[in-house]
């Protein structure tokens, strides 16, 4: 009886508008090569939180959801990913449309990213419920492990350096102090300023590190000679055949399999799920040799594999609080802001909240088949939009989104700040995920560590008496040294 | 040595003490053991001050010039730095002029600047501004 109310709700004109104008929005934002699925999420936050959370949430879901599947688009017309996540899906995709597919290549996108998305909420909604109810004999000193498990895991995954990772995600930690502290409401580096005093806005800071920084990184290496991209779609008799379909079926499934993992791991994101994805399907191939020359096979795992991640990263989100990926993060930022705090107790407090989430996951899942496969001939066009015309347009789309989160200038000016800040980082190779982890993770951290502190009176030895924080713990520090032992190894062999 | 790598260690070692240093004048713990409201800020720059001494030994021993400029970047420099200081001054303006005049000058500049003819300028910084400006003013109700 709750999921059928959870799909009624879904159906309500004004949701089911927000969730359409998601998609249509994350649909163009993901097609255009530089703008991401984070940044589309980032920007259209602020506007969400003028809507009642279905609506707002609906918009949000439809955003993410359908970026991501759109960013497969201009991998496979002008072998340009439209986000990170589709970078594998330029191997085959662009081949296949240069021998004159693009047609049947954009519809194996939009319906194996369908069907990852829609085998990803299957999962979602099976195992979150009881990894919530585990979740619920977590106290203070297992969320504050959960809490560096989570920066920790994020830091492993963000490059090819983890000590820059963690110096940046110690960064955010740091920034996340400013403002109010939580347990004694001590005025903490606020300058007498009475913006700072909720802290920094998390979302503003995002919006500028990933929208405003992005665009001065592309207005900074960008040609100035703008050449208009050509890209043209065949679309007749290119719809792929029921039998080529059900000849797909078990790669993409244990595509989806693996890339709902790799969601689920804080960090990991559609980029990584779609390569792994890929070279798993190619060795387990009848004809790897066709990998990476227009395969069909090769182009539908990674569209799975994209899509897929959502659920995970999701299942990770809602159950334990913990961000699988950028765009969860700032879900995360949305829903504290509804005056939700994702955790097992999200699952107890609003119910009705998670099923209608979900139920929005799936249907925007369905928007998306319908609207891809209808509309596969616009995409030329939208390709052809100029670069700067984009820049000035997200520009002020920041602006005004960053300002319209609290109708503050102390939002605007962090955000214009951490713009710049972003395109260094961007220029010097630093991860902008650890910080934004930081950031949010900042505050469950401190509150529960002193918590715990004050529960054993000073002492730090709960943190490893309890099973499951011991675990934890060991699972952090191996996935933070994994990495970098492995490269080791890895160059040990090659010199000899 | 990667000098651009060097001034981001620094930066981050000074920001940590920027944090760390007013954080020994905060209360100090409770009887409980809770621990004040210094604590976690000095644990933090700590950590980030050990964290960037050994990235910045590693920026020592690197032979990378991080910041050695493209043609094309060179080329679109004065481009970003005019950018840069338009964002800040428009985000300074943004509490003092109006949303629209303020919003259609800074268009009108940033297009220019990015060589759009000014027919097409002059259109689209009036109708992008005046739409931005109807939805999230009078639907989404944003005091702009």
């Amino acid at each position: 009886m709750d999921w059928i109310t959870a799909f009624a709700g879904v159906f309500r004109p004004d949701v089911f508008f927000y969730l359409v104008v998601g998609v249509v929005s994350g649909a163009v934002i993901g097609t255009l090569p530089g703008l991401t699925a984070t940044m589309a999420v980032a920007v259209l936050t602020p506007i969400s939180f003028w809507l009642e959370p279905a609506c707002g949430f609906a918009m949000l879901i439809g955003v993410y959801n359908s970026a991501i599947w759109s960013g497969g688009i201009s991998a496979i017309l002008i072998n340009t990913p439209g986000t990170p996540a589709s970078m594998a899906s330029t191997f085959d995709g662009y081949k296949l449309a240069r021998k004159g597919y693009s047609g049947l290549a954009l519809n194996i996108n939009t319906i194996w990213s369908v069907t990852g998305g829609l085998l990803s909420t299957i999962c979602l909604a099976t195992f979150s419920f009881p990894l919530a109810r585990f979740a619920l004999k977590f106290g203070p000193a297992e969320f504050a492990v959960v809490a560096l498990f989570g920066l920790t895991m994020m830091v492993s995954v963000s490059g090819s350096s983890p000590i820059k990772g963690l110096l940046v995600g110690f960064l955010g930690l740091l920034f996340s102090t400013v403002g109010l502290e939580t347990i004694h409401a001590f005025k903490r580096y606020t300058f007498g300023q009475v913006g700072l005093l909720d802290g920094l806005n998390f979302v503003a800071v995002m919006i500028g590190l990933f929208g405003i920084g992005e665009i001065l990184h592309q207005i900074y290496t960008s040609e100035r000679e703008e050449n208009v991209i050509q890209a043209e779609v065949k679309t007749k008799g290119q719809m792929p055949s029921p039998k080529l379909l059900a000849s797909l079926v078990p790669q993409n499934l244990f595509a989806a399999a693996i890339s709902i993992i790799i969601g689920a791991i804080p960090g990991a994101g559609g980029d990584i799920a779609s390569i792994v994805s890929w070279g798993q399907a190619k060795r387990m191939s009848k004809f790897p040799e066709e990998y990476g020359e227009g395969s069909v096979e090769g182009l539908s795992v990674t569209c799975t594999a994209n899509n897929a991640v959502i659920g995970g990263a999701m299942t990770t989100m809602l159950s334990l609080g913990i961000p699988g990926d950028a765009v969860t993060a700032i879900l995360i930022g949305s829903l504290m802001m509804y005056g939700m705090t994702p955790g097992p107790m999200l699952f107890i407090e609003n119910r009705p909240f998670v099923l209608t989430l979900i139920a929005q996951m799936v249907i925007a899942n369905l928007v998306i088949l319908v609207f891809g496969l209808t509309t596969s001939k616009i995409y030329p066009r939208l390709l052809a939009v100029k670069k700067t015309t984009l820049w000035v347009v997200v520009l002020f789309s920041c602006f005004v989104g960053a300002y319209a989160i609290n109708n503050s200038t102390t939002d605007l000016i962090a955000m214009a700040v951490f713009g710049i800040v972003g395109f260094f980082f961007k220029m010097l190779d630093v991860p902008n995920g650890p910080f934004i982890l930081g950031l949010l993770l900042g505050g469950l951290l401190e509150a529960n560590l002193r918590r715990t502190l004050a529960m054993t009176m000073g002492s730090y030895s709960i943190f490893f008496t309890s099973v499951i924080s011991v675990t934890l713990l060991i699972i952090a520090i191996v996935s933070l040294f994994l990495p970098s032992i492995i490269s080791g190894i890895k160059k040990k062999f090659r010199t000899k | 040595m990667n000098k651009a790598g060097l001034i981001f260690v620094g930066i981050s070692i000074m920001i940590a003490l920027g944090f760390m240093i007013p954080a020994f004048s905060m209360p100090g713990g409770s009887v409980d053991g809770a621990p004040g409201p210094g604590y976690f800020p000095i644990i933090v720059s700590l950590l980030v001050i050990i964290f960037a001494i050994i990235q910045g030994i590693t920026y020592l021993k690197e032979d990378v010039k991080t910041f050695e400029q493209t043609e094309t970047q060179v080329k679109n420099k004065p481009t970003l730095f005019i950018t840069c200081v338009t964002i800040l001054v428009y985000t300074i303006l943004f509490s003092i002029i109006p949303f629209i005049p303020l919003t259609i000058i800074t268009i009108g500049f940033l297009n220019w600047l990015y060589g759009k003819k000014w027919v097409h300028n002059s259109i689209f910084s009036v109708v992008f501004t005046v739409v931005v400006y109807l939805i999230f003013s009078k639907f989404l109700h944003v005091m702009l």
